[in-house]
């Protein structure tokens, strides 16, 4: 969310020209039709004004034409149904091109994000992520959209300006000044009240964040009968929000009225000096109905591209987001001309096709560092190997730099050094090699969708008998299906809330097995997970013949199991080696060890129960 | 309107009564505002009438000065009208409705378990702020706006028939004949205008899901899945949008239709009377002005009509929860002791209101703990401990028997002292986007600031603290982040510190910390259960270790319950066989 508070006043130095022409071009036609429509929107009231001036000239008998009134009656019906005309007709397309737009560039941000080489580290929370997927992809539409109302508006100022100046030249400029001077206001206002904008809505989203929090809390709320007072906080948040609300809309309100303000003043100006001509006699009844029919759009249009160059500030902003948030994406990738399938049939699924050289016979990692910029911390010069069918272990403690490790070698995050080696061989790109057929892999924390248990699982691979009755029954999942009111067709909820901490990781488990991936590789597994299941899913997995599994655990059971222990301490290997040989060399490795009771020495460490789950289920 | 809106529509009576009378100096003050403001733009067409005729007829500049001036005043006071009708209606909007929200509020955190379990958080809030904001316009310039825009109609109107009956008659007939049409198109819009919102909510939910979920996406190979159910999302997203909007669109053709027919009408009918010698140019320019004015008033009520539609559903949707009403009555008042608590269960059974009552979750249980006493509750999940936990404050209350703390049945303890002398640590934790110390008083603004700091060192978190710039007001952010697990489990400890209960509930954390870690948290333990009666829900054996009792729960049931020393004694207890053979054999 703070990224959004930042307001530069200097725009950022991003290509939104080329950008813009890149957009423009992707549906040129549409945006041509769009161009033409607007232009007939904004244009006629230029003739409708005419109109209205030859009928008033006719009344007092002093037409041009030497026409009766009635036939401009008639040309002033004509004018307005044609505007109806473009209105109905740029109206049925402008918000295709906008929204075919937005969906062009949230399909290129989520493509990158998704399937390039490379590592990808969201610069922000996912949360900021969304808001600049949802805002700025927003304001991009948004700004195109205006260039097609850009081309009426100039027509229509130019021709009004020409019209009136024609008329009388010394009103015309006179006018010019309030009219300007609402094209200075959309320019100076702008920023301001997207300020306020902003802290209203940053307001409004601490007031529903609150609530989330209380009620997702409601059981510890009620227990620590905290009610009343957290009542009181939600007051204060709520306070703040109306004061932004206020300022916001008195911002807005001020701006609105200011405009309309300048706009009478002119019409003043014209009854004024009008009044002069018209003693006079060279300023008539329909001369005066002309400039006040111009000078309203007049006003409007003059403050609408004075903002334009605030919304051209405004998009160079949302294109440097956007392209930040897709870090290493080549220059255009933002705006490339891809298929968005919002009409045609939608992209086949690849297959998962296997060939000799991703079978795994032994993996090797030589010097594989990575350190967090911020935090300064990371992983150093991790030497690992790994045999087919072998089980290695990663140990330490907490911030000993495990999930690193794991993500390092997986590509997620990119390694600053080292070099792994898959059959001897160095990989170029771990984020696009270590993935099915070749590795799948569980985090800690899973994430699940919000979809059913069998799209979760499955995410995209065919349903071929059987197997994924299999990869259930190897997560250990196949007691819980029962239990599951529809099985796997079972609806999980946003992130999987409706399933209990274990069904979760198993799940995630499950969507790892049926992949039949040559490499495992899983982080903690175990940690929802009572140690019955936990035994059970164990067991399983050493059926699966070959299987090459890189976990971290710190769970004896798992310890004992395997062939190669790696304990890490602060981000460096401690000590490797076997669980008989570190429990007498290791001085880390006791302390883990024992650290895992201090009671009767043989017990087994997590007792009796699982833990609790994690969605809010009775 | 049917019977379901009228009472929806007396409810919106008595909801505007309730939240609007303490503010009905400044709503009255808004009501004069808004009504003046229609009465003053009804002149300005008439000034210029008088503006153009003076003018012809060769009338005296200062005249004409005066006019114009008087033209010029009457926007500028319009202008400032406008500005504190925004200013006044936002904030009254705000105020009621904020009151609204709080009560609301109140009243759901009040309600029982069985309705926050059902319920997401996502949920609450859209009926919390959602509803109620979509009530904003309603307790503040609803009704004066819509009155205010049929006045301003019918003045408009009633001019036109004061200059003329006949001009009267066709635009009054056009202008009201042109509202009818409006409001009826206007229906067709909101169901799309819903489907608008749900359409973007799924998206972006999309969205926020698989960025979340972005190392496994990659890792697992599910990207061109995830980009194919993008492109489907999109596609119905599409659809549903640009649907939307092209709706909206077909009332805006129909305003722009209006106005443009207006101008037409009313300068076609000037031209009748200004050749029969009944009106001046100036009255034909001013009518002209008049048929413009009326497009804004349609515009408007048949706006303020779309959203009565969603504010009656949203009025609806705030009544049907206020109508709920909790099982979990306040208690008879009577206080608790002060210091250790006895705890008793007598023949308690309970069952959940959707689970079996043939199969409940706590099975004829009774037991006895002492002041002071720990007893270690094990067993697996279903076993019922958790629930037998939460009868103790009343979550829910037994279907059969009694429990009581210190000889009391609970329902004869006030409610807020039962909770003050009951604390609880779950496993969860759950923080709040807040200061440091709202965190831990969870928003009791009566703990002084040296109290909390205390506890702060007395958890072995002094270090932690002395290492923060803003001390107390250091804001967490949201979910807890930037705390590992076991601080924030501390901190958890810290709220039960402050609150000093007689009895201390504890679900013992386990799975995700690490050993180290683990023993920081269990000094903290040791020093909560000092002098107060404690029920762990023990995960660990090693915790087991250190209670006085122990109880195993199994299908409701007790299984066994006695000393802890007593049963690891006996070689046939089920506790001696968890603590020798049992798990080992069963994992290795």
């Amino acid at each position: 969310m703070e990224s959004l508070t930042m307001h530069t006043e200097v725009a950022p130095r991003v290509p939104w020209l080329r950008y813009t022409w890149r957009l423009i071009t992707y549906r040129p036609w549409l945006f041509v039709a769009n161009l033409l429509a607007w232009g007939a929107f904004h244009g006629i009231p230029v003739l409708t004004g005419l109109a209205v001036r030859e009928i008033f000239d006719a009344l007092e008998g002093a037409s041009r034409w030497g026409w009766s009134p009635w036939a401009f009656v008639v040309a002033l019906f004509v004018a307005e149904m044609s505007r109806l005309g473009a209105f109905r007709l740029g109206f049925g397309i402008f918000i295709d091109q906008w929204y075919i737009l937005e969906s062009l560039v949230r399909r290129n941000v989520m493509d990158h994000l998704i399937n390039a080489a490379g590592a990808r580290l969201l610069p922000d929370s996912s949360g900021a992520a969304v808001t600049t997927l949802r805002d700025d992809i927003h304001d991009v539409g948004d700004w195109v959209e205006g260039l097609t109302d850009l081309g009426g508006l100039v027509v229509f100022v130019s021709a009004s300006l020409a019209v009136m100046f024609s008329i009388n030249w010394l009103i015309t400029v006179v006018i010019l000044l309030p009219v300007l001077g609402s094209a200075v206001l959309g320019i100076t206002m702008a920023q301001r009240i997207r300020k306020y904008r902003r802290a209203n809505r940053a307001a409004t989203s601490r007031v529903t964040g609150f609530i989330g929090e209380v009620f997702g809390a409601a059981q510890a709320v009620k227990v620590a009968c905290a009610e009343e007072n957290t009542i009181g906080y939600f007051r204060k948040l709520n306070d703040t929000r109306r004061k932004a609300a206020v300022q916001d809309t008195l911002a807005s309100e001020l701006f609105n009225s200011a405009t309309h303000l300048l706009i009478e003043l002119s019409i003043t100006v014209v009854l004024l000096l009008g009044a002069q001509s018209m003693r006079a006699g060279d300023f008539s009844v329909g001369d005066f109905s002309l400039f006040v029919s111009y000078i309203w759009p007049l006003g409007f249009y003059m403050r609408y591209v004075g903002n334009i160059m605030a919304r051209q500030k405004r998009v160079s902003v949302s294109f440097d987001r956007l392209t930040k948030l897709m870090v290493d994406a080549p220059e255009n990738q933002l705006v490339a001309h891809e298929p968005v399938y919002l009409k045609e049939p939608l992209p086949t699924l690849p297959q998962l096709r296997r060939v000799p050289a991703d079978r795994l016979q032994s993996l090797a990692v030589l010097g594989l560092t990575y350190v967090h910029p911020s935090t300064g911390r990371g992983i150093h010069e991790i030497d690992l190997s790994l045999e087919r069918g072998e089980l290695v272990v990663v140990t330490g403690r907490i911030g000993a730099g495990k999930t690193t490790l794991l993500r390092t070698l997986l590509g997620l995050v990119p390694a600053q050094e080292g070099v792994i080696l898959w059959n001897g061989k160095p990989i170029g790109d771990p984020a696009t090699w270590f993935r099915p057929p070749r590795a799948a892999y569980t985090p800690q924390v899973p994430r699940l969708f919000s979809e059913t248990l069998r799209e979760n699982v499955l995410a995209g691979l065919p349903e071929i008998d059987g197997k994924l009755e299999l990869a259930l029954d190897r997560a250990v999942m196949d007691y819980d299906l029962h239990e599951l009111d529809r099985g796997l067709d079972t609806q999980v909820g946003p992130r999987g809330v409706k399933l209990s901490g274990g069904q979760m990781q198993r799940t995630a488990a499950a969507r790892m097995f049926v992949r039949e991936p040559e490499l495992y590789v899983f982080d903690d597994l175990s940690s929802a997970l009572d140690v019955e299941t936990e035994a059970k899913l164990w067991q399983r997995i050493d059926r699966l013949a070959g299987a090459t599994c890189l976990v971290v655990s710190h769970r004896r059971s798992v310890l004992r199991r395997a062939d190669r222990i790696i304990v890490l301490k602060d981000g460096r290997v401690a000590a490797r080696g076997r669980l008989s040989e570190l429990l007498h060399t290791s001085a880390e490795m006791q302390a883990l060890w024992h650290g895992q009771d201090e009671g009767d020495g043989h017990v087994s460490d997590v007792a009796l129960s699982d833990t609790a789950p994690m969605a809010r289920t009775a | 309107m049917n019977s379901a809106n009228r009472t929806n529509l007396r409810a919106y009576g008595e909801l505007l009564a309730r939240y609007v009378k303490p503010y009905s100096r400044q709503a009255l003050a808004l009501s004069v505002i808004l009504l003046g403001g229609i009465g003053l733009s009804l002149l300005s067409p008439q000034i210029v009438r008088r503006f153009i005729d003076l003018a012809q007829a060769q009338a005296d500049l200062r005249l004409l000065l005066y006019a114009a001036l008087a033209y010029l005043a009457i926007g500028l006071t319009v202008r400032g009208m406008d500005v504190a009708v925004a200013y006044l209606g936002t904030n009254l909007g705000y105020a009621t409705t904020n009151r609204l929200r709080e009560d609301l509020a109140r009243h759901l955190l009040g309600l029982d378990m069985e309705f926050q379990n059902s319920h997401t958080s996502g949920e609450l809030i859209e009926r919390i702020d959602g509803d109620v904001t979509s009530l904003t316009n309603f307790f503040s310039q609803f009704a004066v706006r819509l009155v205010g825009a049929f006045l301003l109609m019918a003045g408009v109107v009633l001019v036109m028939f004061i200059t003329d009956w006949r001009v009267g008659l066709v635009m009054g007939l056009f202008a009201f004949g042109s509202l009818g049409l409006m409001v009826y198109l206007s229906r067709y819009a909101v169901h799309e205008s819903e489907e608008e919102r749900q359409a973007n909510a799924e998206l972006f939910g999309f969205v926020e899901e698989r960025l979340a979920g972005l190392d496994e996406i990659r890792a697992n190979g599910a990207g061109p899945y995830t980009m194919r159910r993008l492109y489907e999302i999109g596609r119905s997203w599409y659809e549903r949008t640009t649907r939307a909007w092209k709706r909206r669109g077909s009332l805006w053709v129909f305003m722009m239709g209006f106005w443009g027919m207006a101008s037409v009408l009313s300068l076609g009918l000037g031209i009748l009377f200004y050749r029969q010698g009944v009106f001046t140019i100036g009255t034909v320019f001013m009518l002209q002005q008049y048929s413009m004015m009326l497009g804004d008033p349609i515009e408007r009520i048949s706006h303020q009509i779309q959203d009565l539609q969603k504010a009656l559903a949203a009025i609806d949707r705030v009544r049907s929860l206020f109508a709920l009403q909790p099982s979990i009555s306040n208690g008879h008042g009577e206080h608790l002791p002060e210091g250790a608590l006895q705890v008793q269960f007598d023949d308690v059974v309970f069952h959940y209101d959707d689970g079996d009552p043939d199969e409940p979750v706590l099975h004829h249980v009774s037991f006895q703990l002492e002041p002071g006493v720990t007893l270690g509750l094990l067993g697996r999940t279903g076993s019922g401990k958790t629930t037998l936990t939460r009868l103790l404050f009343r979550l829910w209350d037994p279907k059969a028997g009694a429990v009581r703390l210190a000889g009391q049945a609970l329902p004869r303890v006030s409610l807020d002292n039962l909770r003050q002398r009951v604390g609880m640590v779950t496993q969860e934790v759950q923080l709040f986007e807040a200061s440091l110390r709202d965190n831990l008083t969870f928003f009791d603004e009566t703990i002084p600031d040296e109290r909390v700091i205390a506890v702060i060192r007395e958890l072995g978190m002094g270090a932690w603290f002395d290492g923060l710039e803003k001390g107390l007001d250091t804001m967490l952010p949201p979910g807890g982040g930037g705390l590992s697990a076991g601080e924030q489990q501390l901190l958890a400890f810290g709220r039960v510190f402050l609150q000093d209960p007689g009895l201390v509930v504890l679900d013992e954390p386990s799975s995700r910390l690490d050993p180290a870690t683990e023993q920081r948290l269990e000094h903290a333990m040791d020093r909560l259960l000092q002098g107060r009666t404690g029920i762990i829900i023990a995960h660990r054996l090693a915790t087991v270790q250190r209670v006085d009792e122990i109880m195993i729960m199994d299908q409701g049931v007790i299984q066994e319950h006695g000393r802890r020393a007593d049963l690891v004694a006996d070689r046939d207890s089920r506790f001696h066989q968890l603590l020798t053979a049992g798990l080992e054999e069963a994992f290795a």
